[in-house]
């Protein structure tokens, strides 16, 4: 309408000159940028008469490895140039850039910046940094007994090295990806090449790069970003600190992500059952494996349905109970004040803060902690006539129960999910808790991890993978990959190999 | 209009259909259909309850005949033989049928409750929390209510062995005399074992979402012949148990069986049994509304949960304006010979005009 067009102001048309002069004030004001850090050193020396110019993050750099490599190197030479340096400094991946962006990136990554006095924009980079962090030490949370003794560490180099020790095949690719604004947080995406389904590898990446977010502190940040449907309690995604869990799910087809600054692995996709499986399974001969197996698989039965049975009955349905048990149950009661629900929720909710608090407290106090709030209060709590005995034991043993699932992640959606089969028991008895299982199943039935059904091999029904579901049988039966997972290369064994028969007097 | 093709993604394997066909039929008929059976035929009522299997499995040969000419399900079937506008009129049959299944499961379970459990809670109540499962799991798509459906089969698989308890009691001569009734009574049994054998008939809504769906054919007819003989089966343990007049008296006979079971630490066994059969239940209940508001869906071009929002309305007001024992008498009355009559007279029907019309391309 009037024409503003005109008023505005034409963008400078670039030229060579002007980019070459914001080239030059671009490195030199990161410098600058830089140094206005105290911890950021810009170390002046002159050799020959040319000087040069050695910048630095103290808090990032090995001062021993500096020393010993780089500043003891320069003397030697005749003319001192970068290419010289380069070329005598006995460090790999050295790099000689003027561009603003890499520069940046490898001082905060701790490598060493030397410039001569002659073009200050010119860098070369050395990589000095520091390795901080704990040494390979044993499993704290999935330790086993007869299983390997080492746990992945916080340094993503090393834990790489862990898993590649285990797998010395040329197939096993990694992909590195950068995620967090901030944290800069580098993630490793593997797979075996060949065996796994490539169209779960593009997923992951995809996803990872589809994430905004300013900090990734930890694998279970990366994780809930990554779940298909995040308003649920159970992890779909299985985070491990072993190594050889992570060779074994790699070996099966799935996809494992490492993340640099902590100690847990993500492996993909997962089903339900995987969560009750310790590597030990393996390792044992397959009936005691199975047994133990079955053994954690009702632990977990137990520790949803007992505390919510004895309410329901209780407050329903005492018919139930023949005679001579009820006389039991009735004199261990007859005291109590209460109804079955606020009873047993008293005790639940006790049982949860003395978990809580022997998780927070060092663990000298801890086990103080455990006796003074285990033995006394449960027993005062019986003797002062606020609880029964009868549930006292009940409560004891399921928040043990809910122990017992090798993944800590898992037994926190089982401790979670009493309370709400507590409120069906109470309020409509045995057909609260019926239908309160009935949702928990369309919950499981819909949950999805990376696409992949999470109950398999229950429903969707695949006959193939109930080898290694709630029984583990022999290896002889391992023939092929979990279906689930759609591997490229689905068999395990090349020729299943004919059993050998043992020879003795009888079969001759 | 032609929705009738389903994402491959969507679909089930043709096996599930021995579970969604068994678990739609077995619900809350095998619970008292004894009593009229044994007022009718007797001790003859097994022969009923076998001819009723038949035409079943003459039905389900019906039904995939139909849609090997017609694929797709019954909407495109009906529109294909009669047009659109008589077409969909049948449709819109259909899907109050499907409607009034759904309802008269619901509400036949809520009176179980009441007169076993719970007396004093309305119906409502437990109608609301049932519509909330059932619209959880139709969220799900398909997939979900088949999971529902073939994880509650299997679960509840265990009931059947509670009946062989109630065998220490039986009064075996109680089988006798055999054919001993006229061939008029033995039709009216069959009549009345409808609600038990009743069910088969969603294959017409859920035919699109199975693989390969011809091949399931041998599923379907699996589940019909599974339900018939337990059907049977629960019906001679009856007769064995109870005395003819007593049988005559019992509503639930087979929940007045269960509570003859003593273990060393459960008695009462019923309350265990009514409080599972919610999960025999929990699926008919979801089949039948999801097949009615699926067919909605397919008429009107609206999406699935309108039509599911619609018709919880209508079953929650039911509910709580009709005592459940007076909708009840009144759903039977529909459901025995009309819904019965409907599905076995219209599907051959259809099947002729449609076998009529290819018949009439070729020449």
């Amino acid at each position: 309408m009037f024409n503003r067009g005109k008023f505005k102001k034409k963008p400078n048309q670039p030229n060579d000159k002007n980019d070459e002069l914001n080239k030059v004030s671009d490195v030199r004001d990161l410098f600058n940028t830089l140094s206005s850090s105290n911890d950021f050193i810009n170390h002046q020396g002159t050799y020959n008469g040319v000087g040069y110019w050695v910048s630095f993050y103290r808090s990032l750099i090995d001062a021993q490895e500096l020393h010993n490599s780089v500043l003891s190197v320069i003397p030697t030479l005749e003319a001192i140039n970068l290419e010289q340096i380069k070329e005598n400094v006995p460090i790999a991946n050295t790099i000689i850039t003027n561009t603003k962006v890499v520069i940046e990136e490898r001082i905060m990554r701790g490598e060493i910046a030397i410039r001569l006095d002659a073009n200050l924009d010119e860098c070369l980079l050395i990589n000095v940094a520091a390795q901080q962090g704990r040494q390979v030490d044993k499993p704290e949370l999935e330790f086993g007994i007869i299983s390997a003794q080492e746990a992945f560490v916080e340094d993503i180099d090393i834990n790489l090295n862990l898993v590649r020790k285990r797998l010395p095949i040329p197939g096993l690719q990694v992909s590195e990806l950068t995620v967090g604004s901030l944290s800069k947080t580098k993630v490793a995406v593997i797979s075996i090449k060949g065996i796994v389904d490539q169209e779960n590898v593009d997923n992951v990446i995809q996803r990872i790069n589809d994430i905004e977010f300013d900090e990734i502190l930890d694998g279970s940040y990366l994780a809930q970003m990554l779940y298909d449907d995040s308003n649920t309690l159970f992890p779909l995604f299985l985070n491990t600190e072993r190594p050889d869990r992570i060779a074994s799910a790699l070996a099966e087809g799935k996809v494992a992500m490492l993340i640099d600054r902590s100690s847990s692995a993500l492996i993909t996709p997962t089903i339900l059952l995987e969560y009750f499986i310790t590597m030990e399974d393996y390792n044992m001969p397959w009936i005691p494996a199975s047994a133990f197996r079955l053994l954690r698989i009702f632990a977990v039965a137990f520790s949803i349905f007992a505390t919510p049975l004895y309410v329901a009955v209780l407050t329903y349905h005492y018919e139930l109970i023949p005679k001579d048990l009820l006389e039991t149950i009735v004199t261990s009661r007859n005291l109590i004040p209460f109804q079955p629900l606020i009873e047993a929720l008293f005790l639940e909710i006790s049982i949860e803060l003395l978990r809580e608090a022997a998780a927070r407290l060092p663990t000298k106090v801890g086990q103080t902690l455990g006796i003074v709030g285990g033995i006394v209060i449960g027993q005062a709590a019986v003797v002062a006539g606020l609880t029964s005995n009868i549930l006292l034991i009940i409560v004891a043993l399921s928040a043990l129960a809910s122990f017992v699932t090798p993944i800590y992640k898992m037994g926190n959606a089982i401790r979670v999910l009493r309370f709400p089969f507590l409120v069906g028991a109470q309020i409509w008895g045995l057909l609260g808790i019926t239908i309160a299982a009935v949702f928990l199943m369309t919950h499981l039935i819909k949950l999805t991890s990376m696409g992949h059904p999470y109950l398999e091999p229950i429903y969707p029904f695949r006959m193939q993978d109930w080898k290694d579901s709630f029984v583990r049988l022999p290896f002889n039966f391992f023939k092929s990959r979990p279906v689930n997972l759609r591997p490229d290369d689905i068999s395990r064994q090349p020729q299943p190999k004919k059993a050998r028969i043992k020879k003795n007097d009888f079969n001759e | 209009m032609n929705q009738a093709g389903v994402n491959e993604k969507y679909k089930v394997s043709p096996f599930y259909v021995f579970f969604l066909v068994h678990s739609m039929q077995t619900g809350i008929g095998v619970l008292s259909f004894q009593r009229v059976l044994a007022k009718t035929t007797g001790t003859d009522g097994w022969i009923s309850i076998l001819l009723a299997g038949l035409i079943v499995h003459i039905m389900i040969w019906v039904i995939y005949k139909i849609f090997s000419i017609v694929p797709g399900d019954i909407i495109s079937a009906n529109n294909h033989a009669f047009g659109k506008w008589i077409g969909n009129f049948f449709s819109l049959l259909f899907i109050l049928y499907f409607l009034i299944i759904g309802m008269t499961i619901m509400i036949s379970y809520i009176n179980v409750i009441h007169v076993w459990m719970f007396e004093e809670v309305g119906s409502w109540a437990f109608t609301l929390v049932f519509l909330i499962l059932i619209y959880y799991i139709n969220t799900g798509g398909f997939r979900t209510i088949t999971g529902i459906t073939f994880l509650s089969s299997i679960l509840t698989y265990w009931l059947l062995f509670v009946l062989f308890y109630a065998m220490k009691y039986s009064e075996f001569t109680n089988l006798l005399p055999v054919f001993h009734h006229t061939l008029l009574d033995i039709l009216k049994g069959t009549r009345s074992t409808s609600l038990t054998m009743l069910g088969f008939e969603m294959i017409v809504m859920f035919y699109p979402f199975i693989k390969d769906a011809k091949t399931s054919q041998k599923y379907a007819h699996g589940g019909a012949l599974t339900t018939t003989l337990i059907t049977v089966f629960v019906y001679l343990v009856s007769i064995v148990f109870y005395s003819q007049k007593q049988l005559e008296l019992t509503i639930w006979p087979t929940l007045t069986l269960t509570s003859i079971v003593e273990l060393p630490f459960i008695q009462r066994f019923e309350y265990i049994d009514v409080s599972w059969w919610a999960i025999v239940i929990i699926p008919n209940m979801t089949i039948s509304l999801w097949a009615a508001s699926r067919g909605f869906k397919r008429l009107f071009n609206v999406q699935q949960k309108y039509p599911l929002w619609g018709m919880s309305i209508i079953i929650l007001l039911t509910n709580i304006f009709v005592f459940d024992v007076d909708s009840l008498y009144i759903l039977h009355k529909i459901i025995n010979p009309y819904g019965a009559l409907f599905v076995a007279l219209y599907l051959p029907l259809l099947l002729v005009v449609i076998y009529i019309k290819k018949m009439r391309k070729r020449l």
